[in-house]
C-alpha cells in the first residue's frame, strides 16, 4: 500500500476512459491480435471499474479534472455510486459477450466498434459536462451503428442507417438543448445546474429529453430499435439492449432528478410516466406479435425501457428508494437481455434460423440454451429470487410511499404482460422435435454457457441488493 | 444588448434547422436523408455561433470550442452514413448482376 495505489486509484476515473480507447486504435492497427488484445483489455477494465466501485463505495463520490485544466475550459469526470456502479456494468457486459464475438474476418474493425463503444459508455456516466456527454453519445452511436452494419446483409445495413439517423437527430436535439443551456446558465457542469430555471432552462431541457428519447428507442420513437437490435450479431445485440440504449436513460435520470430544479416539470414528468406506461404496452403487443425469437426480445427491451421511464415520476418524488429500485431493474434487464440474445444467437447458428416454429425439441437438444432463455424470463418477468423481482418490489414501495398507488398497479400489471409474451414466444421450445430431427441432446458451447452464466446473474442481483443499492445511491439525491 | 451579428446568424440558424427538418420530414430515400440531417447540424452549429455572440463585445470562446468539435463529429457521421449508402448501392449492383445471369 502507500502512494503507487493511491496515484493509480487517483487516476482510475480517465483510466476507465483510456483503457479501451487506446485498446480500440490497438485492434485497428493490430487486427490478427484484436482477440487477444479484447481479452485482456476487457480484464484490465473489468478490474479498473471494479475498483473504483469499491472505492467509490467505501469512500464516497469521486472527481477528476482531465489534464489539470479546471472547468469550464476543461472536462471534470464525476463517478458517483449511480456511475460508478453503471461503469462496472458495462465493463462486465462487454468483456463476457466481446469474448464471445466472432467477426466475419479479421480487420472489419469489428473490435474497434466495440472498444469504442464501451469508451464512449464510460464518457457518457463519467462526465460532469453536458458537452463532453454529447461528444459521448456521438461516438457511441457511430460505434453503435458500426456493430450493427457488421454483419454486411442488406438488412443490417437497412438497419444500421436508420439506427444512425435516429441516433444523429437525437444529438442534434441534444447538442441544441446543451448549447440553450450554456448561454443561459454559464456552465455546462451538471453539478452546477442544480438549481438552473427559467424559460431558457425548460426549453433546453425539453430538447434535451426528446433527443434522449429518440436516442434510447422510448416508445414512440423506438421504431429504429427492433431493426437494429434484432440484425446485429448476437454479442452486440446483447450490449446494444443491455448498456447502450441505458446510456440515454441514464441522463434522463440526470436531468430529471438530479440537475434543473428550477424548471416547475412535475406535469411533464408524469407525461414521461405517461410514455413509459405507452412503451410497456406496445412493446409487449409488439413482441406478442413478432415471428422471430430475436425480435421478441428486442421488443421486450421496447417494454422494458418503459419501467425505466416510467420511475422519472418516482425519481422526483420518492428518491433514493425509487433510484435504487429503477437501478436493480436496470442492471437485471441488462444481465437476463443479455443472456436471452446470447442464446437466441447460439440457436440461430445451430439451427440457421430464429422462426418461434422452428424452437421445437429445443428444451432436449439444447437444454443450456432453453434453460439460459427460461432463466432470463425469470428476471424479466419479475419473478423473485431475481433482481428484476427486487427492484419492482422497491419500486413498488417506493409508490406507495409517495402514495402513488397506481405506478404499482402499472408495474404489477406489466409482470403480467411480460409472462404471457416470453412464455408464448418460448412455448414451442417445450414441444417434442420434428421426427426427422435427432432427438439427444447436442454438446453446448461456449455460447451456450456463457448465455446461462449472464442469466444467472439477473438471479444473483436479487440476494444481491443490498449491497448494489448502497452502491448506487451512494453521493446521490437525498 | 443584441447585436445584428446575432439576429442574423440566429434567424440564419433556426431557419436552416427548419429547412432540415422539413427536408427530413419528406425524404424517401437514404441520401436525401443523410443531407437533411446534415443542413439541420449546420443550423444548430449556426444558432450557438449566434448564442456565442449574445452579450455584444467579444464572442465566448468555449462555444466555439463546442461548435468546432460539434463540426468534427458531425464529419465523421456523414462519412460512416455515406459508407453505409454505398456498401448498400453496391449489394444492390451484385445482386442485379446475379438476377441478370440466372
Amino acid at each position: 500500500m502507500g502512494t503507487t495505489a493511491e496515484t493509480l486509484l487517483a487516476h482510475l476515473p480517465i483510466a476507465i476512459i483510456v483503457i479501451p480507447l487506446a485498446g480500440a486504435v490497438a485492434c485497428f492497427v493490430l487486427p490478427r491480435a484484436a482477440r487477444a488484445l479484447m481479452a485482456v483489455l476487457g480484464i484490465a477494465g473489468t478490474v479498473a471499474s471494479g475498483w473504483l466501485a469499491a472505492d467509490v463505495l467505501e469512500h464516497g463520490a469521486r472527481g477528476y479534472v482531465v489534464g489539470g485544466w479546471a472547468p469550464p475550459l476543461g472536462i471534470a469526470l464525476h463517478a458517483d455510486g449511480l456511475a460508478a456502479a453503471l461503469v462496472a456494468l458495462t465493463a462486465v457486459l462487454m468483456t463476457v459477450c466481446g469474448s464471445l464475438a466472432r467477426p466475419r474476418r479479421s480487420g472489419d474493425a469489428f473490435f474497434t466498434s466495440w472498444l469504442f463503444a464501451w469508451a464512449a459508455l464510460a464518457v457518457v456516466f463519467l462526465s460532469d459536462d453536458a458537452f463532453n456527454v454529447y461528444v459521448g453519445l456521438e461516438l457511441l452511436g457511430i460505434a453503435s451503428v458500426a456493430l450493427v452494419a457488421s454483419p454486411g446483409t442488406r438488412p443490417a445495413l437497412h438497419a444500421a442507417l436508420r439506427y444512425l439517423a435516429a441516433g444523429l437527430t437525437g444529438s442534434l436535439l441534444y447538442l441544441l438543448g446543451a448549447a440553450l443551456l450554456y448561454a443561459s446558465e454559464g456552465t455546462l457542469s451538471f453539478a452546477g445546474l442544480e438549481d438552473a430555471g427559467g424559460a431558457p432552462a425548460a426549453a433546453a431541457l425539453a430538447f434535451m429529453t426528446v433527443g434522449l428519447l429518440l436516442k434510447c428507442a422510448v416508445f414512440p420513437l423506438h421504431g429504429w430499435l427492433p431493426g437494429a437490435h434484432g440484425c446485429a450479431p448476437a454479442p452486440a445485440s446483447a450490449v446494444l439492449s443491455g448498456v447502450v440504449v441505458k446510456s440515454g436513460i441514464y441522463l434522463i435520470w440526470r436531468l430529471w432528478s438530479d440537475t434543473l430544479f428550477g424548471v416547475p416539470a412535475d406535469a411533464a414528468a408524469n407525461l414521461l410516466g405517461a410514455l413509459g406506461v405507452g412503451a410497456l404496452l406496445w412493446g409487449a403487443a409488439m413482441a406478442w406479435r413478432a415471428e422471430r425469437l430475436k425480435i421478441v426480445i428486442a421488443y421486450s427491451t421496447v417494454s422494458q425501457l418503459g419501467y425505466l421511464v416510467m420511475a422519472v415520476p418516482l425519481l422526483r418524488t420518492a428518491g433514493v428508494e425509487a433510484l435504487a429500485g429503477v437501478m436493480l431493474l436496470a442492471a437485471a434487464h441488462a444481465f437476463a437481455k443479455a443472456g436471452c440474445f446470447l442464446a437466441a444467437g447460439a440457436v440461430l447458428a445451430r439451427r440457421r434460423s430464429d422462426r418461434l416454429e422452428t424452437l421445437a425439441g429445443l428444451v432436449s437438444q439444447m437444454p443450456i440454451a432453453a434453460f439460459a432463455l427460461g432463466v432470463g424470463t425469470v428476471s424479466l418477468v419479475g419473478l423473485p429470487p431475481s433482481g428484476g423481482f427486487a427492484g419492482k418490489w422497491l419500486l413498488i414501495q417506493a409508490s406507495f410511499a409517495v402514495h402513488a398507488w397506481w405506478w404499482a398497479a402499472v408495474f404489477i400489471a406489466g409482470s403480467l404482460l411480460s409472462a404471457a409474451v416470453l412464455i408464448r414466444a418460448l412455448a414451442p421450445a417445450f414441444e417434442a422435435a420434428p421426427a426427422d430431427c435427432a432427438s439427444r441432446a447436442e454438446r453446448a458451447g461456449a455460447s451456450e454457457w456463457t448465455a446461462l452464466a449472464i442469466a444467472l446473474g439477473a438471479l444473483a442481483l436479487g440476494p444481491l441488493a443490498g449491497p448494489w443499492t448502497s452502491l448506487v445511491t451512494e453521493g446521490s439525491i437525498p | 444588448m443584441t447585436s445584428a451579428g446575432f439576429v442574423i446568424y440566429a434567424t440564419a440558424g433556426v431557419a436552416l434547422i427548419g429547412a432540415g427538418a422539413f427536408g427530413l420530414a419528406r425524404a424517401r430515400d437514404a441520401l436525401r436523408r443523410i443531407v437533411a440531417i446534415n443542413v439541420a447540424a449546420l443550423g444548430v452549429l449556426t444558432t450557438m455561433v449566434a448564442l456565442a455572440a449574445r452579450g455584444g463585445g467579444e464572442a465566448d470562446p468555449v462555444t466555439h470550442a463546442m461548435v468546432l468539435t460539434g463540426l468534427v463529429v458531425s464529419a465523421s457521421a456523414t462519412a460512416l452514413a455515406l459508407a453505409l449508402v454505398r456498401r448498400m448501392a453496391h449489394l444492390r449492383g451484385e445482386e442485379d448482376a446475379d438476377g441478370h445471369d440466372g
